[in-house]
């Protein structure tokens, strides 16, 4: 079978416990998704949305199933090279934004250049450039504390672009934010993803789903719907 | 590898302060029971000695019991030299093997202080004192009965402490700020140690000693009364004595009588028992509180810091990475921690003991530290501890 997508999960499963209190996460799953779409996955809570995104970001484990990334079986990989991916391939934005409180704001961003071969002078280039672009150059020396929610995920954004991050995955990303931070976030997702990056983002909200060409829903573990628009 | 040392270093610079407070709390913690386990092992290196000493065949003193007033008195009064002469006399006459150690005496040489001690040649064997000189030395130790005029003007053979093995050189001839000249014919090793009945709680070092022969003034009364309560006779057969008692008794001169090392043995283990079971009851709570003190604070670096671990992964840190973070703060606090108690201990058997419990620490460490950031998967650590 040639694998034509960027992307592609086949009959992935995911069981949690153990005998009689097995749970199944994800039930046989086949989804691919190529370069450069933007994708949002939708279900209730429990539906095994953000499970199927951890999977594609290689931070959580399946049961069974086969995982391609750009044509590679995922499980020909090592743990160090699952690792270079989270930091060459990969960016997360999570809910809680996932910074570190005691980092300054040019720390956290700095954060995947330190699992790089850059010298400090290009680390610091690149984070400067990126919070640049975000607008947040002139939050770089304060604390995660002193920010706003907006503000927060737009560094967890600068993060997970900095090391120029292929697949951007988030998972409710504006899940702790107000309507109107809601939108500038979205904004900022639709421009990266023009500039051709892959956005797969989770989300229960039907306004955030609106921003992405494809939605996929998926319901006790299955993809019910998978629908371009 | 480069790369993981220099963001280890520079986390452990994010959180100075705390990493600080946490250096000083092992510190203290590690000092604490080195003292305590030195305090251990002088009191059971006394008990050792004392035994070693009353090992062969009973060992008497002389006891004390003048005022100082009369010792004055006994020393300024001249027409009681002939009494002081005759003990003094009947004492050497006797077939009693004898040891001789006075430490009553000190001098100093460029203005530090020196202790002297004065003994017979018998001392270095029966003490169990050893170090680098000759049998030929002991000759140099036989009783000497000069004036105090003549024995200051010679020069006077000298075992010296550890201390100075490398300030003078063996044959060497030295002079103290008083002028009085010695030849130094051997050195004691490090940590040469005695004790004496009298002060039995201590351990006498002497590493910074001078130890030179017994001179006897025959016209010296104080000179005499130092010499008297200074031997130790060494018999089973107390009878062997009573020519000395018979003899102060009658000349009427000091009020002594005669004590066995088994006496001040039965003296010394019950004060060292007290001493150890005080010691030991508040070692044993701050050994405890320093240990729960340790574990609590490895633990905790661990587990506060899993968030940080669990970001830093989701960045691209792999496994190895997080663990040689953990392992070489861990190691730089607790082996920062080894070092300081090295300066203060030297490499005695309490710092080694400090040596094993850091190792035990470390171990345990790495096995928890491994297991507790294997357990869960990245994104189960962000959610847990977020």
């Amino acid at each position: 079978m040639k694998w034509m997508k960027n992307i592609e999960l086949r009959n992935i499963t995911k069981k949690y416990g153990k005998g009689e209190n097995k749970t199944c996460a994800l039930n046989k799953v086949n989804i691919g998704i190529d370069e450069g779409e933007m994708v949002a996955i939708m279900g209730t809570s429990g539906s095994g949305k953000t499970t199927l995104l951890n999977i594609i970001g290689t931070i959580d484990s399946w049961t069974e199933g086969e995982y391609y990334l750009k044509g590679k079986n995922i499980r020909d990989y090592s743990e160090k090279e699952k690792a270079v991916l989270r930091n060459q391939v990969f960016g997360f934005v999570v809910q809680d934004f996932a910074l570190v409180p005691h980092y300054k704001v040019e720390k956290n961003v700095e954060l995947p250049l330190y699992y790089t071969k850059y010298s400090k002078k290009k680390r610091k280039e690149k984070t400067d450039h990126v919070l640049e672009r975000l607008h947040l150059i002139n939050k770089k020396h304060c604390y995660p504390a002193e920010l706003s929610g907006g503000q927060k995920q737009r560094i967890a954004i600068a993060r997970a672009l900095v090391n120029e991050a292929e697949i951007l995955l988030c998972d409710e990303p504006t899940g702790a934010l107000d309507s109107k931070t809601t939108k500038e976030i979205m904004d900022i997702f639709v421009m990266l993803n023009r500039s051709g990056k892959t956005i797969i983002i989770v989300t229960h909200d039907m306004e955030v789903a609106k921003y992405c060409r494809r939605l996929v829903k998926i319901e006790d573990g299955n993809i019910i719907e998978d629908v371009y628009k | 590898m480069i790369r993981n040392l220099r963001f280890s270093i520079e986390a452990m610079g994010d959180k100075k302060i705390e990493m600080f407070l946490r250096w000083v709390q092992i510190v203290i913690s590690f000092v604490c029971l080195c003292f305590i386990f030195q305090t251990f092992y002088d009191f059971q290196s006394i008990n050792e000695k004392i035994e070693y000493l009353a090992g062969t065949s009973e060992i008497y003193v002389l006891r004390d019991l003048n005022t100082d007033a009369w010792y004055e008195e006994l020393c300024n009064n001249d027409e009681l030299t002939w009494k002081f002469q005759k003990i003094v006399d009947v004492i050497n006459q006797t077939e009693v093997e004898k040891i001789v150690l006075n430490n009553n005496y000190e001098t100093t040489k460029d203005q530090q202080s020196i202790e002297l001690i004065s003994v017979s040649k018998n001392f270095f064997e029966k003490y169990g004192v050893n170090g680098n000189f000759e049998e030929e030395v002991f000759s140099d130790f036989e009783l000497r009965t000069l004036s105090n005029e003549e024995w200051s003007n010679e020069i006077w053979p000298v075992v010296a402490g550890y201390n100075y093995t490398h300030s003078y050189d063996l044959g060497e001839v030295i002079q103290d700020d008083y002028g009085q000249k010695y030849k130094i014919v051997g050195f004691l090793s490090k940590n040469t140690t005695y004790t004496l009945p009298m002060q039995s709680k201590d351990l006498e070092c002497l590493d910074a000693a001078f130890i030179i022969p017994v001179n006897i003034d025959k016209n010296d009364n104080g000179n005499m009364i130092e010499y008297i309560f200074s031997c130790q006779f060494i018999t089973d057969q107390k009878e062997a004595l009573s020519s000395i008692e018979k003899t102060n008794r009658e000349l009427q001169l000091l009020d002594m009588y005669f004590d066995n090392y088994t006496n001040q043995l039965e003296y010394v283990k019950n004060d060292t028992i007290e001493c150890m079971v005080l010691f030991g009851s508040f070692g044993v709570v701050l050994m405890v509180f320093s240990m729960i003190g340790i574990v609590c604070m490895i633990i905790q670096l661990i587990a506060n810091y899993e968030y940080e671990y669990a970001i830093n992964m989701l960045c691209g840190a792999n496994f190895g990475d997080i663990y040689f973070r953990v392992v070489f703060q861990s190691v730089c606090l607790i082996g920062s921690s080894v070092l300081i108690s090295f300066a203060f201990f030297g490499n005695t058997k309490a710092f080694r003991n400090i040596v094993v419990i850091s190792g035990v620490c470390l171990a345990g460490l790495f096995i928890f530290s491994f297991l507790k950031l294997k357990s869960e998967t990245i994104i189960n650590k962000i959610r847990i501890n977020g």
